[in-house]
């Protein structure tokens, strides 16, 4: 029996088979009975036309019915409408294909699920990225006696690198910061660090305890895995006077006008977040920095660029590059060049970390038009 | 030629020293720390000794990712009252420990042996 359920041809075929035996049958009954002759009556025709008329009638029964109902669902499924399941307990072809089509929509109810849950990721992720651009300032601060220009490029939706720009009292405070690997964690650890910056500004004593302060609270909220390097730097107006406190970053750049030469001092420090108290490790430094100088902070992103070949960019091409274009250009128009030769460098690899440059020139006295300088911190390459 | 993945080759414990060594090998990276992540778990999820000390001596490269596991580890091992040390940098990689100012709380003498004498 089961044979039958299975098979619709077998099914067409016995039911054939059963009302063939049963017109045969009749025939003979009728001859018998009535002495009809079964070669030449119009009884087999009879008996014939019925047949088909059972035959057509078990097919729409069988296939033309439930097929339809089965593309209606089809249909409603392709064009968006709601649509429904079949409850069968047929096995046959028929059966096949209602639960083939049950199969297809459970899975398309998990893969949509999937989607929605993927779509809601991105939206989350994008809502993560916009807060993180709206932590970066926009545009560099005008400061008297600096000409600022920032620039940052992320390589992820949500970047690690950092900087930003405060006045408090006589002093404006400039800082670069670079948190672990880049993504979602590392924008968040940015974040805690930009907050904990202005929470503690306003009432640190100096830089150095700024620093330390960030630090301390910074240690506290993170898993320690996490950590983030930082340059701080502070113009005081008064004195006219550049420090500096590292915390794990790279090397502090300074082109001197005088030789045309960009050094490079290390930074210092130990990165934020390793350690619970970096008061021991941490100190303020005067930069050597006079009219005409520029100072340069940067993020790994720049000196890790690989080539094509896997080679890096590197502090030394870094250097000669600023010492090239810092006597010719703006800080904007140096680091657009900058920008251009890091971009000729990669010659189409991929980038895989943030990228950040940072330049400040002492103008001393010199009046600079606004109006003519471009803050914005978008990359570009010239 | 350099290695592009990160290897790991783990000492039997030493129990004279109470130390257990982990030679690094390759690029530690997010992709080098994923690759050898379970195996490095495991062999410390036991570890109550005194000394742990990573042997990077053909390490080529190390980024944030495996320099913030490295100071999970360190944290890890300090808080157990061990003493962590790292040995046989190359000039580029201890530049980024250097950069990063870990020298100030890791100790990173120059052989394996001299960690237990320092």
């Amino acid at each position: 029996m089961n044979f039958f359920r299975r098979s619709f041809a077998a099914k067409v075929f016995g039911t054939l088979f059963v009302l063939g035996v049963l017109l045969v049958s009749g025939l003979l009954i009728a001859k018998n009975i009535y002495g009809y002759s079964v070669i030449d009556t119009a009884w087999v025709l009879y008996g014939l036309v019925g047949l088909f008329v059972l035959l057509m009638l078990f097919f729409w029964i069988q296939v033309s019915r439930p097929l339809k109902a089965i593309i209606v669902q089809m249909e409603a499924l392709i064009t968006g409408h709601e649509y429904k399941k079949f409850f069968t307990d047929r096995i046959d072809e028929v059966g096949v294909i209602a639960h083939f089509f049950n199969e297809i929509t459970r899975n398309l109810h998990k893969f949509t699920g999937k989607l929605a849950e993927g779509e809601r990721m991105a939206n989350e992720l994008d809502i993560a990225s916009k807060i993180q651009r709206d932590i970066l300032p926009v545009a560099a601060p005008q400061v008297p006696g600096l000409i600022i220009s920032a620039k940052t490029r992320p390589a992820a939706e949500v970047g690690g690198d950092s900087f930003d720009f405060l006045t408090v009292k006589n002093a404006t405070y400039m800082y670069i910061g670079d948190a672990t690997g880049h993504g979602v964690p590392a924008g968040i650890v940015m974040t805690i660090v930009n907050t904990l910056v202005y929470a503690y500004a306003e009432t640190s004593q100096n830089l150095l305890e700024l620093m330390v302060n960030v630090n301390r609270h910074l240690k506290k909220r993170i898993q320690k895995t996490l950590f983030m390097s930082m340059l701080m730097l502070k113009w005081d107006y008064m004195t006219k006077q550049m420090s500096f406190v590292g915390a794990g970053h790279e090397y502090i750049l300074i082109y001197k006008a005088k030789s045309g030469l960009c050094e490079a001092i290390p930074s210092g420090g130990i990165a934020l977040g390793m350690v619970e108290d970096n008061s021991k490790i941490i100190k303020e430094t005067v930069l050597p920095f006079e009219e005409g100088d520029m100072v340069i902070l940067y993020t790994d992103g720049i000196v890790e660029c690989r080539d094509m070949s896997g080679q890096l960019f590197g502090v030394d091409r870094l250097k000669s590059a600023i010492a090239k274009y810092a006597s010719q250009y703006s800080p904007e128009l140096t680091i657009q060049k900058v920008a251009s030769d890091v971009g000729t460098f990669m010659n189409g690899h991929g980038q895989d970390d943030d990228m950040t440059l940072m330049m400040i020139k002492h103008v001393g006295d010199q009046k600079v038009e606004q109006s003519k300088l471009s803050l914005a911190t978008t990359w570009t390459e010239a | 030629m350099f290695e592009s993945q990160l290897n790991l080759v783990v000492d039997p414990y030493d129990t004279v020293h109470s130390s257990l060594v982990i030679h690094l090998s390759g690029e530690f990276d997010k992709i080098g720390l994923t690759s050898i992540r379970d195996k490095l778990e495991v062999a410390l999820s036991g570890f109550t000794g005194k000394y742990l000390i990573f042997d990077i001596a053909e390490l080529n490269f190390i980024n944030s990712e495996g320099i913030g596991y490295l100071i999970g580890v360190y944290t890890h091992v300090v808080n157990i009252g061990g003493i962590f040390c790292i040995v046989g940098a190359k000039a580029h990689v201890q530049d980024v420990f250097e950069t990063l100012g870990l020298w100030n709380i890791i100790k990173h003498p120059a052989s394996i042996e001299a960690c237990y004498t320092n």
